[in-house]
């Protein structure tokens, strides 16, 4: 990656966090993880100004209180926040629900792998590839 | 299939059985006639004589044409991708890219990224091994964001960073050299 990079990654599964986060680290050791665990706690974090904003959002789908969809309509509202792509990473393997989440604005859809080796080569691919 | 050779053979060994073709293209091939049992066991050992596999179901025939255009834009292609591999794949498949990630998964055992990053570090390889890029060079040439991210993915997947991997290769080079 040309600079530090910030990710924000929306998943109420503390495991899937850690996964995920080990992952990024091992793709690029100077990436920021940020973990909230759901769609609430993103807003509130992305809202605040005071925070940088990730060049990148992995957004669960199911999650209590606020869905990922939810989260993600919210996001596209939001002029700055609009830009940041957002990788939807969830358990489904749902082509119907691909389709939906990326008309909704979501930059691609990831369905979780189950081995680490393969969150890293997902990852490595994701944070490699310009999606603005 | 992705070479003219290949789709030349397979012209060829339809010609030898007397079939006639309306196409022959990656991955997928025409008949005019209908096909018997033993037209198809011929075409199946024709073509794997010469290194070719017979692929008759969808699904498999589909997982060829992923693995193809990879392959292409790795290895043959000078230019990088204008868009994402995900985009590229779809469009040129006409399928949304979970349903193509589902399938290869199913079919190949291994995942789309996974196959992807391995023909990239693959590429890095042959193109250290030629010693006319710079890694830098190499970095931009096959899309990396830097030289930091190539590195990191050469050494997961091959073990060795890109600079001990060439210069492995430049010993090799010099022990020859020295018969």
């Amino acid at each position: 990656m040309n600079k530090n990079i910030t990710v924000l990654l929306v998943d109420d599964d503390a495991d899937d966090r850690k996964l995920f986060f080990e992952a990024a680290m091992e793709v690029d050791a100077t990436i920021t993880c940020v973990g909230v665990a759901n769609g609430r706690d993103a807003l509130l974090y992305l809202k605040n100004e005071a925070n940088p904003l990730p060049e990148f959002i992995f957004l669960d789908l199911r999650m209590p209180g606020l869905t990922g969809q939810e989260c993600l309509q919210e996001i596209k509202k939001d002029s700055r926040l609009f830009p940041v792509p957002v990788i939807i990473y969830t358990t489904s393997r749902e082509v119907g629900e691909s389709i939906r989440l990326k008309s909704l604005g979501a930059a691609h859809f990831m369905s979780k792998p189950t081995s680490p080796d393969d969150v890293y080569y997902m990852v490595s691919y994701v944070l490699g590839e310009k999606w603005n | 299939m992705v070479s003219v050779r290949c789709k030349m053979v397979v012209k060829e060994e339809l010609a030898k059985i007397g079939l006639h073709y309306t196409m022959v293209e990656l991955g997928e091939a025409e008949i005019l006639e209908t096909i018997s049992t033993v037209q198809h066991d011929q075409i199946k050992s024709a073509l794997l004589k010469s290194g070719l596999e017979l692929l008759d179901d969808k699904k498999s025939v589909l997982v060829q044409k992923i693995k193809s255009l990879i392959v292409e834009v790795v290895h043959h292609s000078e230019e990088p991708l204008a868009r994402k591999l995900s985009e590229h794949l779809s469009q040129k498949l006409n399928h949304d890219y979970t349903y193509l990630a589902n399938l290869f998964s199913e079919v190949q055992g291994i995942t789309i990224e996974k196959f992807f990053i391995s023909h990239k570090i693959e590429r890095v390889k042959e193109l250290l091994v030629y010693n006319e890029l710079t890694l830098t060079e190499i970095a931009y040439k096959l899309h990396y964001s830097s030289v930091a991210h190539l590195s990191t993915q050469f050494k997961k997947v091959t073990g060795l960073t890109p600079s001990y991997f060439k210069e492995l290769g430049n010993k090799k080079r010099s022990m020859l050299e020295d018969l």
